[in-house]
């Protein structure tokens, strides 16, 4: 035989083995990771993991194929407090909370870093045109000063003369549950003792055992995980304004807009919720399963996963997003900005404090 | 060759023939749904307006995993995906929210409730449920809200108008209401001359409607706030304020009757201003009155007025229940149902019935036109729920606060009640109607046959209700039918001998036409009923034409001289129809 023909049987026959290695490879069942996320990133994190699955993904030099899989979606407090029901036997392979708190706070973490950040959200506050001019007449922004002073009554009539009916609610994310209602208690904590750094004495102090009491009482019942949507639903006759995350805001604008003018505006005490992931890492944990959860980050930070992260409304985690980005753009107007987030961040206090903090606000 | 194949083609022909049939017979007949192998089946019991609605959301959702298909995201299901099946049911929210508490602390009790989804109207009731088992039987935030309904005040058009004339204000609410009762010729004050003086108000029992709760609790805010309450939500102590409850007592005096079933008030005030001034409903409910789909076609418009002191979303929450009988399993598919009912498709349906969307990215379209008498802002104000113990006790005020009643049951016993055992299940039936009555409410028995005798006068059930059961008992047919004398009697001992702050009602039951009356005829006794029509307090007429040779057509011109309206009932319903008549009350 000719060395030309052997050459070209070796080459057909490498090809062969190739394409069906590859077929053979297709047709095994992907190996399933499961991932449990906050109510906060689940859209987009669906989504991003969606377009991610789709694109095939292989570790161990593309014999193994993955499939991610959202299983579980738990307010980043329930977890670290212990009301997750995760347990070395059972517990979701990665975890993406709204907050890196949540991993700090989690006891005996058994979470290891993959991504500090995947995206970043601000807390913004947001309100119907009307009421925050009632809140504010002289047209200042507002701020947890001008609405502390507003929750120390129970309804419009007590706060100047706007003639609005009802009492004034507030909208917060529950901070019994998410880390964007506990960061948004912090924040106003912060700025009524004029501090970022929330201790002990700071959360014991008469001034703010009372704020506490009148801000509970005017979200209680109406805290929510969809909080925004809850106020494109209700319009103002329920909450008339909140402290909210800003993808919250931008994903639920337009809806919000049609009953009344919308106006946003960003604290002063600024908390940012930046969605790592984090791998449960333990012995049984495998190769396959890192290098799974690694690749899973690459995807999210890269160009596509971040492009979808802007597409709910999330920051990216490197830089401020466009002024082509969808959501921020049709928002800017309305007050939201796409420069860096302004404001003091607050330094989180002690895991006990935060869990009695919590516990209070149940 | 020919023979075969002439046989193969009669062959193929036979099979087609047979085919057809097959096919023919099955377009005919409705197939029970059947269950999809290895499903996880769940339930729900869901309130009875939404009925309309989820009848046939329940089956789409049931179909499209019986073709395999997530009805969510509309994907082949993936294996490993179970399907769920899904049984639905309407029932009272405040019976159902009653039955799933009983099967926690009393299980054997004759109701009781299991499903795996409960969608009351009103959160109210899954609050209610926690409380009174000392249970979370329902995480709270987590119901979804399905479909929204603010509580309105159905008001006839010329009366909002003339309140907003007269009162020189468009911001109504209890304050404005309360002012026309005050008048001392009530409407004729507010120029309207050509109606009654008196305001006729209805709402639904608190006890059982959801509407009729969150009214109720909107009057005690109202009075509150009118008392100098300055509170965010109402407590037990501002509840049992002697002044707060006489405030809501005042706004009760209003009322004309009440009733357990919103479809009883749709259909009354769908008659025309005679019949209701105003009666407290839900928003879709107001819309369905004003496109006609109600059995009466309303003679002008009725217009929502979402009171001033404010009012109460209705938003059909979707409660899962944490209950021994459903698993984590039924759970996680519980919510695959409730983000299918959520889908803009879905949700766009529901809005064809009156409700407006819960998914807020489905915007407001058809029905909430300005000509069903809807805004599409809706309310400007909302009440916050109190406490499930200060809506509890909110409940339990209702039986002192309420417009008490008098009330005059007028028996016909002439002979022809011996025939198919009438007057025997007329017995049962009023028995029956009074064991469903306050004690606060004063009843009385009159009867007739040739001629007509008060066997038992108007007095407190308390202490009246034992000698009128047996009176009841006693009973017997005999003679003639004085029907005419003994209905102008008896309205006219109504208006003379009672008080006029309270409900006024006169219930006939009878088989037959008069044929013994000496003293009135039809039109005496028309005028009898209508002279107590200019009162402040009318005396209600409420004839029940009782099996099938009742006078219809007199008993009817005799209901309609009282703006009520003709019950009619046999030894079957005799029953059920009076403990429907005793929730007026």
């Amino acid at each position: 035989m000719r060395r030309s023909t052997l050459v070209v049987i070796l080459f057909a026959l490498i090809v062969g083995a190739l394409i069906g290695y590859n077929q053979y490879v297709k047709q095994q069942p992907p190996m399933q990771i499961t991932l449990a996320v906050d109510p906060l990133v689940e859209d987009w994190v669906r989504a991003a993991v969606d377009q991610y699955n789709a694109t095939d993904p292989r570790v161990q030099n593309g014999s193994v194929r993955i499939q991610y899989r959202v299983e579980s979606v738990v307010g980043d407090v329930k977890a670290w407090t212990g009301q997750s029901g995760w347990t070395s036997e059972k517990h979701p392979m990665l975890w993406i909370p709204a907050s890196s708190l949540a991993v700090q706070y989690y006891p005996s973490s058994p979470f290891q870093p993959v991504e500090a950040s995947l995206a970043r959200t601000p807390l913004v506050w947001g309100g119907f045109r009307s009421r925050l001019e009632a809140l504010s007449p002289t047209g200042t922004a507002i701020d947890w000063p001008i609405v502390s002073e507003a929750l120390k009554n129970a309804t419009w009539a007590a706060v100047g003369n706007s003639g609005i009916q009802g009492n004034i609610n507030m909208a917060m994310n529950d901070p019994s549950t998410a880390s964007a209602g506990l960061a948004a208690i912090l924040t106003g904590i912060a700025a009524l003792n004029s501090t970022d750094t929330i201790t002990s004495a700071v959360l014991n102090a008469n001034p703010t055992r009372t704020w506490l009491s009148s801000v509970d009482d005017s979200i209680r019942g109406l805290r929510s995980v969809s909080a925004a949507e809850d106020m494109a639903r209700y319009g103002a006759s329920r909450v008339q304004f909140g402290l909210l995350p800003e993808a919250q805001w931008l994903t639920s604008l337009n809806d919000l807009r049609r009953s009344e003018d919308f106006r946003f505006s960003y604290p002063t005490y600024q908390f940012i919720l930046n969605a790592p992931l984090v791998l449960w890492t333990d012995k049984n944990t495998t190769d396959v399963q890192k290098q799974a959860a690694a690749a899973l980050g690459q995807y999210l930070v890269g160009t596509a996963g971040q492009q979808t992260v802007l597409q709910y409304g999330w920051r990216p985690v490197t830089n401020e997003p466009s002024e082509s980005a969808a959501l921020f753009a049709a928002a800017v107007p309305y007050g939201i900005s796409v420069q860096p987030v302004p404001g003091t961040p607050v330094l989180m206090p002690a895991r006990s404090d935060a869990e009695f903090l919590a516990k209070e606000l149940q | 060759m020919t023979k075969r194949f002439t046989l193969l083609l009669s062959l193929a022909w036979i099979l087609t023939l047979l085919a057809g049939c097959n096919s023919g017979g099955s377009s005919n007949t409705t197939a029970a749904p059947s269950i999809p192998a290895n499903a996880i089946q769940i339930s729900i019991v869901y309130a009875p307006e939404a009925k309309d609605y989820m009848v046939k959301i329940v089956q789409d959702f049931n179909d499209a995993y019986a073709r395999g298909v997530n009805p969510v995201t509309g994907a082949a299901l993936t294996s490993g995906e179970k399907p769920i099946f899904i049984t639905g049911k309407s029932g009272s929210s405040g019976t159902t929210m009653q039955g799933i508490v009983n099967a926690f602390i009393a299980p054997n009790n004759s109701n009781v409730e299991k499903p795996t989804i409960f969608q009351p109207s009103v959160s109210h009731w899954l609050a209610l449920a926690n409380h009174l088992s000392g249970q979370t039987i329902f995480n709270l935030s987590e119901a979804k809200a399905t479909a929204l309904a603010p509580v309105v005040m159905a008001i006839w058009e010329s009366r909002l108008n003339a309140i907003k004339k007269t009162l020189g204000t468009d911001q109504i609410g209890w304050e404005e209401l309360l002012k026309v009762m005050d008048a001392p010729n009530g409407w004729e004050d507010f120029g309207l001359t050509n109606t009654r003086r008196a305001v006729f108000y209805g709402h639904t029992d608190p006890y059982v409607s959801s509407t009729g709760l969150s009214t109720l609790i909107a009057e005690f805010y109202a009075s509150a706030r009118a008392t100098g309450f300055t509170g965010r939500r109402l407590t037990l102590d501002v509840v049992k304020q002697d002044k707060v409850q006489a405030g809501v007592r005042n706004i009760e005096q209003l009322i004309r009757h009440y009733s357990t079933r919103t479809t009883e008030f749709k259909n009354y005030i769908a008659q025309g201003p005679d019949y209701l001034d105003f009666v407290a409903l839900e928003e879709n409910d107001l819309i369905s009155i004003n496109r006609g789909l109600t059995q009466y076609k309303p003679p002008e418009k009725l217009v929502a007025l979402y009171l001033k002191e404010g009012t109460f979303w209705h938003e059909h929450p979707s409660g899962i229940l944490n209950a021994p009988w459903v698993t984590d399993e039924q759970k996680a598919a519980a919510v695959v149902f409730d983000d299918y009912l959520l889908k803009p498709e879905q949700q766009a349906y529901i809005m064809t019935f009156g409700f407006r969307p819960a998914n807020p990215n489905v915007p407001l379209g058809f029905p909430f036109e300005e000509q069903y008498g809807v805004t599409t802002a809706g309310p400007a104000t909302v009440l916050d729920v109190p406490d499930p113990d200060v809506i509890a006790a909110i409940q339990e005020s209702w039986s002192f606060v309420k417009k008490q009643a008098d009330i005059m049951l007028l028996i016909d016993i002439s002979g022809s009640m011996q025939q198919e055992g009438r007057l025997d299940q007329a017995k049962v039936a009023a028995i029956a109607f009074l064991d469903k009555m306050g004690s606060n409410n004063r009843v009385g028995l009159t009867v007739f046959d040739t001629t007509s005798q008060v066997i038992v006068p108007l007095g407190e059930l308390e202490s009246n209700r034992e000698k009128l059961r047996a009176e009841i008992q006693a009973l017997q047919p005999q003679g003639g039918t004085a029907l005419f004398d003994a209905t102008s009697e008896a309205v006219t001992l109504m208006d003379q001998e009672t008080e006029t702050d309270r409900i006024r009602a006169v219930i006939l039951l009878s088989d037959g036409e008069d044929t013994e009356s000496s003293k009135a005829d039809l039109a005496a006794t028309v005028r009898a009923i209508e002279a107590t029509r200019n009162d402040l307090n009318p005396v209600i007429f409420i004839p029940v034409a009782y099996g099938s040779q009742a006078d219809t057509r007199t008993l009817k011109r005799l209901a309609d001289s009282s703006n009520t309206t003709l019950q009619t009932g046999d030894p079957n319903n005799i029953q059920s129809l009076l403990e429907l008549l005793s929730s007026y009350f």
